[in-house]
């Protein structure tokens, strides 16, 4: 604690109610310290001596009341605020730095700017950094239980059996696989499975799917549907380098990814906000997903480069998707339909960002 | 609400072979206590980011401290009778239920990624669990609360809270039962989940007056016992009223949405020479839903909460004690849509202020009084506080059992 001479001299004892503890009768007290030793006399006899160390003292605020409960299950409770707080400084009861950077408004606004940075640079690289030794720790069967799951609950739903001819399938499935395997280790190691399926905006019955999209789910299931065959005809090198940034989400797990992030981001916002409301606390997991999954289509762009590289077609074919797309829409919207068009491609990066990136590569 | 304690509290009602305290037959003297809290929003906002802070940095194993502040704060600050409360929990206890609690959010979130029967599995435990957990925190959080040096005690036993629990269970057993046929007959699982939803909804006032029944039927304080002197028919009553009220705002958020919808709507159609609605407009149509979705919500709340513990603390009491509450419906509405504004405004600086003003409000318009003075409270039993684990489920699973 503090010099004991020091603190006799200058504390007067201060007077104080006592609470035994068994009893919510109150007793009057007179509370003194003497060095390690904390002395409570009551005019009615009562002589305590505790260490001054084993009391849990009371941190200063400038509202509320002084409790100060003592180890056997008594306690302490001051009269006055700030009479108690004027005597614990006299007598050197110690208080700690966080108590003292609660009481002053500098300390508090370095440590809100700090907040900020914090929040600002756990969301930029510590969740994605964390997530990626997270899913070191999850075994790859994890994602594929995840993907056949999510596939399985499309089917009927979103997705149906596919038209396409089986012999042409399988042709498909054989160019891919030949591009794979010559792309380089880190994409020839994946493990994939192609699907196709048929999901029409706007057919005869009440279906409303995808139209022409190609998704990849955690564990290597990539699917395309029947609509986006349609939109490539005749333009199979860019259906090889759609294929190749499906390959990419796998190769790098994204969808386990984003999984794990979300979780990540809404603990942390739920720390912070989920005192007030949960639906705050969801908000902040909902817009990381969107920012996240921008620099994940990023990653699988560059993995769809290499594949056409290492198939010896040039990167910029792929400005033939986004005009085929692009006339779509188009046509769509006089088409007098809203249509789910381009739903996967809205989380992607602003088209002629990536057009730009594929003619550079291409460039190089 | 106020005065509809069935029963005149120390009138010799019901038999006097109970009584453990010598009264006479003749009208106790009463002792209002004045609830009173004096916490500051500006106070409160310096601890709250000084601690956030340290939370943060500390990858949240600072949390049990910041929490422990954040009670004594609020606690020192609410004065009953003249005398404040004080929570006494232990940080490093509190830290290991919490790390407990955590792991088994952690598994439980995992699980229902990984596979449909490990997250069916994970769920059938924590719903084993589930009841155990909330009473431990109860026990926890009463035995670490004092008043006068006091400390108060919960007394339910592990039998009466999965009793309590047992509404919840069946439809809960029920979904369960679709899920596992699931894969047999979807059709019949959709219809069996379809069920368990009605039955959840039919059972909710049921089970949240079982619930607070039991809570409240075991509070100990000295030789102060409470109970909750009320059927399951006014938490149904309040059910109803509740889809009233919902049905009221969303009506009337409902036609506001629809005429300033009806103008977008309007613009678009003259602003697109196809009549497609535009993205922007979709745009619109989603962002006037939310704001819909979110008034209903600001409107519904605070009327539940009202309703809530006027009903709740209205009718508890004991021999010794008498509870009142009159929280007025639209005191609390017009707080909330104050802090949920200035908390939108200030991207959640105001947060730390807005609890200090819903905790004022829903505090002070509490009334007690005891029929024995405060001064002739005495524990009956010294005895140590359970564990740190129920305290922390408590907390994260959002369970509110403060006030």
């Amino acid at each position: 604690m503090t010099d004991a001479s020091d603190a006799d001299a200058a504390a007067a004892p201060l007077p104080a109610h006592y609470f035994d503890g068994l009893s919510a009768r109150p007793r009057e007290v007179l509370l003194r310290l003497h060095g390690p030793t904390l002395h409570i006399d009551g005019a009615d006899g009562l002589a305590l001596r505790v260490r001054a160390d084993r009391v849990r003292w009371p941190e200063r605020t400038r509202h509320g009341a002084r409790i100060a409960p003592l180890r056997d299950g008594g306690s302490l409770q001051a009269l006055d605020a700030q009479a108690w707080d004027d005597w614990a400084r006299r007598s050197g009861v110690g208080e700690s730095a966080v108590v003292r950077a609660q009481q002053t408004w500098r300390s508090t606004l370095i440590a809100l700017a700090l907040l900020v940075l914090l929040a600002g640079a756990g969301y930029r690289w510590g969740v994605p950094a964390l997530a990626r030794v997270l899913l070191v720790a999850l075994p790859e069967s994890a994602d594929r239980a995840v993907g056949t799951a999510a596939l399985r609950s499309f089917d009927g739903v979103l997705l149906w059996p596919s038209k396409v001819p089986a012999a042409r399938q399988e042709a498909l499935r054989a160019d891919f696989a030949k591009a794979v395997a010559s792309a380089g280790p880190a994409l020839a190691d994946t493990r994939w499975e192609l699907h196709f399926s048929d999901s029409p905006t706007h057919a005869a019955g009440q279906r409303r799917g995808l139209g022409p999209n190609a998704f990849a789910l955690p564990g290597g299931s990539i699917v395309v549907t029947d609509e986006l065959l349609t939109l490539l005809q005749g333009r199979d090198d860019v259906l090889l380098g759609v294929l190749g940034h499906e390959l990419g989400h796998v190769r790098r797990r994204h969808g386990m990814r984003l999984l794990v992030q979300a979780g990540l981001v809404a603990t942390a916002s739920s720390v912070v906000w989920g005192d007030f409301s949960s639906v705050l606390a969801t908000a902040p997991a909902l817009l990381g997903q969107l920012a996240y999954s921008r620099d994940f289509e990023r990653e699988a762009d560059a993995d769809a480069i290499a594949l056409l590289r290492g198939a010896g077609v040039s990167p910029a074919v792929m400005t033939e998707l986004f005009e085929r797309v692009a006339a779509q829409r188009g046509k769509r919207a006089e088409d007098d339909d809203g249509g789910a068009l381009g739903l996967g491609l809205a989380s992607h990066p602003a088209t002629a960002e990536r057009i730009a990136r594929f003619r550079d590569a291409a460039a190089r | 609400m106020i005065d509809t304690i069935p029963m005149p509290l120390g009138a010799p009602g019901g038999g006097s072979a109970t009584r453990p305290f010598g009264f006479s037959g003749a009208l106790p003297e009463r002792h209002p206590l004045a609830i009173e809290f004096g916490g500051s929003g500006s106070e409160y906002f310096r601890i709250w980011s000084v601690n956030l802070l340290l939370t943060l940095i500390t990858f949240g194993l600072y949390y049990p401290w910041a929490k422990v502040r954040r009670l004594r704060y609020f606690y020192a600050n609410t004065s009953v009778g003249g005398h404040p409360l004080d929570f006494h929990g232990d940080p490093r206890r509190m830290l290991r239920g919490y790390l407990l609690v955590s792991l088994m959010v952690a598994l439980y979130s995992v699980a229902g990624k990984v596979s449909p029967l490990a997250g069916l599995i994970a769920f059938v435990l924590v719903a084993a669990v589930w009841p155990a957990l909330l009473r431990a925190a109860l026990q926890f959080r009463l035995a670490n609360t004092s008043w006068r040096g006091l400390r108060f005690r919960f007394d339910g036993d592990l039998r009466g809270v999965y009793l309590a629990m047992l509404p919840l269970f069946v439809p809960g057993a029920l979904s369960l039962l679709g899920v596992l046929s699931g894969a047999a007959a979807p059709r019949a699982a959709a219809a069996m989940s379809g069920l368990s939803m009605l039955v959840v909804l039919g059972l909710m006032p049921l089970f949240l007056w079982r619930l607070k029944k039991y809570q409240h039927d075991h509070y100990v304080f000295g030789q102060i016992r409470t109970e909750l002197r009320t059927g399951a028919g006014p938490f149904y009553l309040l059910g109803l009223k509740t889809i009233g009220v919902a049905l009221l705002a969303g009506l009337a958020v409902g036609t506001l949405t629809m005429v300033v919808g009806g103008f977008a709507a309007l613009g678009a159609a003259f602003g697109v020479r196809s009549g497609a609605p535009s993205a922007a407009a979709i745009f619109g149509f989603i962002l006037l839903f939310l704001i819909a979705y979110g008034a209903v919500i600001l409107i519904v709340y605070p009327y539940v909460t009202a309703a809530m513990q006027n009903l709740v603390w209205g009718r508890t009491g004991g021999r010794l004690i008498e509870f009142e509450s009159a929280l007025g419906f639209r005191a609390l509405l017009g707080l909330t849509l104050k802090n949920w504004l200035l908390v939108l405004l200030t991207l959640g600086l105001y947060l730390p202020f807005a609890k200090v003003a819903t905790t004022r409000l829903r505090l002070e318009s509490l009334r007690v009084q005891t029929l024995l003075s405060p001064d002739e409270l005495e524990s009956t039993l010294r005895e140590r506080a359970d564990d740190a684990a129920g305290d922390a489920a408590g907390d994260l699973f959002g369970l509110d059992i403060g006030l």
